[in-house]
């Protein structure tokens, strides 16, 4: 992957949860993380290692007890803009899935007309050009992931942070969100951090994984994915990264 | 089409066992009328007061019962459209302005176990007697002769009583909106104007649709004690009390009867309405 600069740039995150201060958890401990423009990034680490509150910090939904983030301005000077697509799919569930995809348009200061085409153009990238009109509630739950990456995607952020997308997918349906993730990822240039505790899936879709430990949260491993896509699952070399991931991820989490 | 017969079949015995209990209270009525035929009416001589609305009711001093049925109805427009109108709004702000919670809850909770029309007196005390129709023609105000009764007092009774439910479910539907949905909003970098307009509001509107209905049930059965009181020359309650001093029940009777059709079809109307907007509510169970 071609590098352009870094992006993001995170140094000494410490984050605790808890109002007494002897009752106090600590979720995040002196984290550093450095992402390049392009970059796909994945954490990977085991429930409650503190990976979403890492992700929520870096979106700036909560902030860090002490430590720096600082996302890069665009060439123009504009502030780069987050996208974040949650654990739950988060569509409104009282507009339809067009209108869900509008509401960000119109939000980032789309005009009627772009707006509208941009939204079908995602709408066609995702897969559901025909669910424009129904509302959430009407679609599978592989559908509503599908319509919620829309979401997040159509005002092309300059970065995605997801927070385990595909958890709550049966493996066929995840499988073919990765593939769409790729191509999106091929034809809209994004960087990209997500979260994870699939090996499988951290090694398929990343290009870099970053292994976290629990208790406090810290990162115990950062390893390049430079695997060309699209990636065999079952190639000699797919298996080596996911053993050596494995490896990382069973060391720190003993 | 086999469907559609069962369903409407479901209908025809949901019609018919609704029926039972009405039939039953007309035979025991017509009993009971044909015990004490001196001063209990009979179902049709109620049917007759009924069939001839706009005729002056005899020995009454009252306006016919459309007029009586159309200033009620009026009132309570007025008072609950009053209501809405500064109970959804402040509802709205403070389900998000924590301060302005703090502030008006205590204050109104100690409002809210006050029957409506305990305030009767207060509100004569400010208003007087003033109506509408005085507001706007001053002292020729007795030739309009329907706005004349819109007294204000009423209508603020009306408010008073419509007031709370309102404002209580607009604050609990204002704070039962998902903290997920707002996050999802702020993150696609929507201004707060934006996120009030179109998470917010939609996202608390069937709570508010709830204490609308259960606003205006309470505005309705104020009204109907309100025009109990002095200073009403008019209305459904004016003509229950002044037909109970002349013994002329039947006008109470077709009264009560007005009063319950209104009432059901405005619950019942209020109800499709709310199902419509909380439709995605109902389909995300």
């Amino acid at each position: 992957m071609a590098n352009h600069g870094t992006i993001i740039r995170v140094s000494k995150i410490s984050k605790s949860f808890g109002r007494e201060r002897d009752a106090q958890i600590q979720v995040l401990k002196d984290i550093d993380l450095q992402v390049e423009t392009g970059e796909f990034v994945s954490i990977l680490g085991p429930t409650g290692c503190g990976k979403t509150t890492l992700l929520r910090i870096l979106s700036g939904l909560e902030s860090p007890d002490s430590g720096t983030i600082d996302i890069d301005s665009r060439a123009d000077g504009s502030p780069s803009t987050v996208g974040f697509l949650f654990q739950q799919h988060a569509l409104f569930p009282w507009m339809t899935v067009e209108k869900n995809i509008l509401f960000g348009l119109h939000a980032a200061g789309y005009g009627k007309a772009d707006a509208r085409q941009r939204c079908s153009e995602c709408l066609h990238l995702v897969g559901l050009p025909d669910c424009a009109h129904t509302y959430p509630y009407e679609i599978s739950g592989g559908m509503q992931r599908r319509a919620a990456l829309a979401r997040t995607i159509a005002p092309r952020p300059d970065v995605i942070l997801m927070d385990e997308p595909f958890s709550a997918l049966d493996i066929a349906t995840a499988r073919l969100l990765y593939d769409e993730i790729l191509d999106m990822r091929r034809r809209e240039r994004i960087t990209g951090i997500f979260v994870t505790h699939n090996i499988e899936e951290a090694v398929f879709l990343a290009s870099r994984v970053i292994v976290m430990a629990s208790s406090p949260g810290r990162f115990v491993a950062d390893a390049p994915i430079d695997l060309p896509h699209p990636r065999d699952r079952l190639s000699e070399p797919f298996i080596g990264k996911m053993l050596q991931v494995r490896n990382y991820f069973e060391k720190g989490n003993l | 089409m086999n469907h559609h017969w069962q369903r409407h079949r479901q209908g025809i015995s949901d019609f018919l066992l609704g029926s039972l209990l009405p039939i039953a209270f007309l035979i025991l009525w017509q009993w009971w009328a044909e015990q004490r035929s001196q001063v209990v009416p009979r179902p049709l001589d109620v049917l007759a007061v009924l069939a001839h609305p706009f005729a002056p009711p005899r020995h009454l001093d009252s306006m016919p019962l459309a007029h009586s049925c159309g200033i009620s109805v009026l009132r309570v427009f007025l008072g609950f459209t009053a209501a809405a109108l500064t109970a959804i709004p402040l509802g709205l702000l403070a389900g998000r302005i924590t301060v302005l919670r703090r502030i008006l809850i205590p204050f109104l909770e100690m409002g809210r176990p006050i029957c409506p029309i305990a305030w009767l007196p207060v509100a004569i005390l400010v208003f007087g007697f003033e109506s509408v129709g005085s507001a706007v023609w001053g002292q020729e105000s007795w030739r309009h002769s329907i706005a004349d009764q819109l007294q204000f007092a009423m209508i603020a009774v009306i408010w008073w009583g419509g007031f709370f439910p309102i404002f209580v479910n607009t604050v609990h539907g204002v704070e039962q909106v998902k903290t997920l949905y707002l996050e999802a909003a702020a993150m696609l970098g929507a201004s707060h104007r934006r996120i009030f307009l179109y998470i917010v509001l939609p996202g608390a509107l069937p709570s508010i649709m709830t204490g609308l209905r259960v606003g205006l049930g309470i505005s309705w059965m104020v009204i109907i004690a309100a025009e109990i009181f002095p200073g009403a020359r008019a209305g459904l309650g004016y003509i229950i009390t002044t037909s109970h001093q002349v013994a002329e029940y039947q006008y109470a009777f077709a009264a009560i009867v007005v009063i319950a059709v209104i009432g059901l079809m405005s619950n019942k109307f209020l109800y499709l309405a709310s199902n419509r907007i909380s439709r995605w509510q109902i389909m995300e169970r």
